[in-house]
C-alpha cells in the first residue's frame, strides 16, 4: 500500500462522521470493562447475576434492577441480608431475611419482601445461600432486552464492528504501530476475553421478588348453648280416699321444648338412689310437666323414710348436655298395711 | 519564563506521574483497546443466552417484568380486611351438638397481577381441654356461594384448616366465592355449654410466576 493512498484513506475517513464510531467504541469499552469486572467477580466468587422481575423488594431494589449475589455459608447469614433462594415451585425468590434459626451448618430462614405486608409462606432451610452484594437499578431491563432476538442481532452487528476495528485497516492516524503489532494486540485481547467469557459458569437469572398480600376475615361469635335448670318442682299429696294409698304428685314448668328431664329419688340421709327415670315431654315450653310418685316406684322395705325427688334437665338431642344444677322437692314414705303412703314432706 | 523555570525544577516524581497518566490515556483512547474492551459486552451477554439453552434454567430474555400491584380483597364490596357482612353472617349463638351456620365470602383480585391463594384459620379458646369452643368447632369450605356438594376442605378444627386455591387472574370484577360452614359435631362435650369462640380466616395471596 503506497503512502499516498493510505493518507487518502485517512483523509476520506476523517471527513465521514466518526463521532458515532468513537461514541460506540467508548461506551462499549466502558460497558465491556464493567462486564469484565462482573465476569471476574463471577469466576472468583462463584457469583450470579440476578434480574429482578417484580417489585416486592422496593424501594431497596426496584423492578428491573440487576443485582450481584454470591454464595455464603448459612452460618454467615444475618438478619437484614437480602438472599436469593428457590421456592417449592422452582422459582427463584429474592427477599430480606427477617428471622434465622441456625442448627449446626443448616439455617432455617424466614424471608419477607420489603414491600410485602407479611413474611413468605414457607421458610427455607439451607446450608449455603446466595446473598445479594449490590444492585444496580434498571440495568436488568437492558440486559433482558439485549438477550432478546433484537438485542442479539444488534450484538452481532456490534461484534462485527468491533472486529473490524481490531483487525481492520488503521484509520486512526494518531496511533503509530506496525501492522504485525496491531494484529498481535488484537488477537491477544480477543483471546483474553474469549477465555474469560468461556469461563463464566454462572449466568444472569431472573428472580421474582415475589409479592404476597393477605386479607383477614373475622367471624362473629359462635357460642354454645347452656342448658338452664327448671325451677324447683312443687309437690301435692294426692289420693288416700277411702283407705287408698297416698302418692306425691310432682309438678314443674317445662323450660324448653328441646329438653327432657332425668329424675332420681334419693334417700335424704345418705343419698342412696332408690329409683330413676327420664321424662320426655312433647308439649311446648312453659307447659306443666307432672309426675306421680307412688308405692309402685318404691320398695316396701323403706318404711318411714325421708326422700328427695331430684330433677335434672338435659337436651333431647344430646343427653350428655345436662343442666349444671338440679332442683328437688322433699317426699316421705310411711308404711301402712297395704303398702307405702307417699307424702310431700319430711318429718 | 516562569513556567519554563518551574518545569525544569519540577520534582522527578511528579514528572513520572504525569507521563504515566498520559500513557494510560493514549492507551485507552486507542480504538483497538476500546474495541477489545467492548468485546466484554458481547461475551457477557452472549454467554448468558447460550448457557441458558444448555440448561433448563429460565432464560433472561422474553420474560415479563412486573412492576404492578398484588392486591387480594375480601367481601362484597371488597375490602382489605374484615368485611362487616361476613362478620355478622358467620356467627351463631346457642349452638348445640349438630348446629351449623353457613356464610359466603367473596374473594376479589383487585390488583394487576394474578395470584394463587391459600386460606388458613385460627380461633380463640382453642387450647387443650374439653371446654375449648375454638378447638371443638368445625369449619368446612365449599367452592361457590353455597355450601352444597363436597367440601374442598374440612370439616376440621380452625387451626387445621388449609385451602389451596388455583390462580385468580387480574381482571375487573374477577371475583370468586367461597362458602364457609361452621358446625358443632354431634359428640361435642357438655363442658362447652356457655362457651364461645371467634374464628379468623387468613387469605394469603402469592404472585403467579409470569
Amino acid at each position: 500500500m503506497s503512502l499516498g493512498s493510505r493518507y487518502f484513506r485517512v483523509g476520506v475517513a476523517m471527513t465521514r462522521p466518526r463521532w458515532w464510531r468513537e461514541a460506540v467504541l467508548t461506551v462499549g469499552a466502558a460497558a465491556g470493562a464493567l462486564c469484565v469486572v462482573v465476569a471476574i467477580a463471577v469466576v472468583a466468587f462463584d457469583a450470579r447475576a440476578l434480574v429482578f422481575r417484580s417489585g416486592s423488594m422496593s424501594p431497596a431494589i426496584e423492578t428491573g434492577a440487576l443485582a450481584l449475589a454470591r454464595p455464603v455459608p448459612a452460618a454467615d447469614v444475618s438478619e437484614g441480608d437480602v438472599v436469593s433462594v428457590r421456592n417449592d415451585e422452582g422459582t427463584r425468590v429474592t427477599h430480606r431475611v427477617v428471622a434465622i434459626e441456625t442448627v449446626g451448618e443448616q439455617a432455617r430462614l424466614t424471608l419477607k419482601g420489603d414491600d410485602n405486608p407479611t413474611v413468605d409462606a414457607q421458610p427455607y432451610v439451607v446450608t449455603s445461600v446466595d446473598r445479594v452484594v449490590f444492585d444496580v437499578p434498571r440495568v436488568g431491563y437492558v440486559v433482558s432486552w439485549l438477550s432478546g432476538p433484537i438485542g442479539l442481532i444488534l450484538l452481532g452487528g456490534y461484534a462485527a464492528f468491533l472486529l473490524s476495528v481490531l483487525f481492520g485497516r488503521r484509520r486512526d492516524a494518531s496511533v503509530k504501530t506496525t501492522g504485525a503489532r496491531r494484529t498481535t494486540t488484537g488477537v491477544a485481547s480477543l483471546a483474553l476475553l474469549v477465555g474469560l467469557g468461556a469461563s463464566v459458569p454462572a449466568v444472569t437469572e431472573p428472580t421474582l421478588a415475589q409479592w404476597t398480600d393477605t386479607a383477614a376475615s373475622q367471624s362473629g361469635t359462635f357460642s354454645a348453648f347452656s342448658v338452664t335448670s327448671q325451677a324447683a318442682p312443687t309437690c301435692s299429696t294426692e289420693g288416700g280416699l277411702l283407705g287408698a294409698l297416698t302418692f306425691a304428685r310432682i309438678t314443674w314448668t317445662h323450660v324448653d321444648d328441646r329438653y327432657e328431664y332425668e329424675w332420681v329419688i334419693r334417700r335424704s340421709s345418705n343419698g342412696a338412689e332408690q329409683n330413676s327415670g327420664v321424662i320426655s315431654p312433647s308439649s311446648a315450653a312453659g307447659s306443666s310437666v307432672s309426675f306421680d310418685v307412688g308405692t309402685n316406684l318404691l320398695s316396701l322395705g323403706l318404711g318411714s323414710t325421708n326422700l328427695d325427688f331430684v330433677v335434672t334437665a338435659r337436651l333431647k338431642s344430646d343427653p350428655a348436655w345436662k343442666a349444671r344444677s338440679s332442683t328437688s322437692t322433699p317426699i316421705r314414705t310411711g308404711a301402712v298395711v297395704l303398702g307405702l303412703n307417699v307424702r310431700c314432706e319430711h318429718i | 519564563m516562569r513556567k519554563r523555570c518551574s518545569s525544569r525544577h519540577a520534582a522527578p516524581r511528579r514528572r513520572a506521574h504525569r507521563s504515566a497518566i498520559r500513557a494510560l490515556f493514549s492507551g485507552l483512547s486507542s480504538a483497538r483497546v476500546r474495541a477489545a474492551l467492548g468485546f466484554g459486552v458481547v461475551l457477557c451477554l452472549g454467554s448468558v443466552t447460550t448457557f441458558a439453552y444448555w440448561t433448563d434454567e429460565a432464560t433472561v430474555s422474553g420474560g415479563a417484568f412486573n412492576a404492578g400491584k398484588l392486591d387480594i380483597k375480601v367481601g362484597d364490596p371488597g375490602v382489605d380486611n374484615n368485611p362487616t357482612q361476613f362478620t355478622s353472617d358467620f356467627a351463631m349463638s346457642s349452638m348445640v351438638p349438630g348446629s351449623a351456620k353457613n356464610a359466603t365470602l367473596q374473594v376479589t383480585n383487585a390488583g394487576t397481577v394474578g395470584f394463587t391463594y391459600t386460606v388458613g384459620a385460627s380461633a380463640t379458646e382453642a387450647g387443650a381441654g374439653s371446654n375449648q369452643m375454638g378447638a371443638a368447632i368445625r369449619i368446612a369450605v365449599y367452592a361457590g356461594s353455597s355450601c352444597t356438594g363436597a367440601p374442598i376442605a374440612g370439616p376440621s378444627a380452625p387451626s387445621a384448616l388449609t385451602v389451596t386455591r388455583p390462580a385468580l387472574p387480574p381482571a375487573t370484577g374477577n371475583v370468586e366465592s367461597l362458602c364457609f360452614r361452621a358446625s358443632l359435631p354431634s359428640n361435642a362435650s357438655t363442658d362447652l355449654q356457655g362457651r364461645s369462640t371467634v374464628v379468623t380466616l387468613t387469605l394469603t395471596a402469592t404472585q403467579v410466576t409470569p
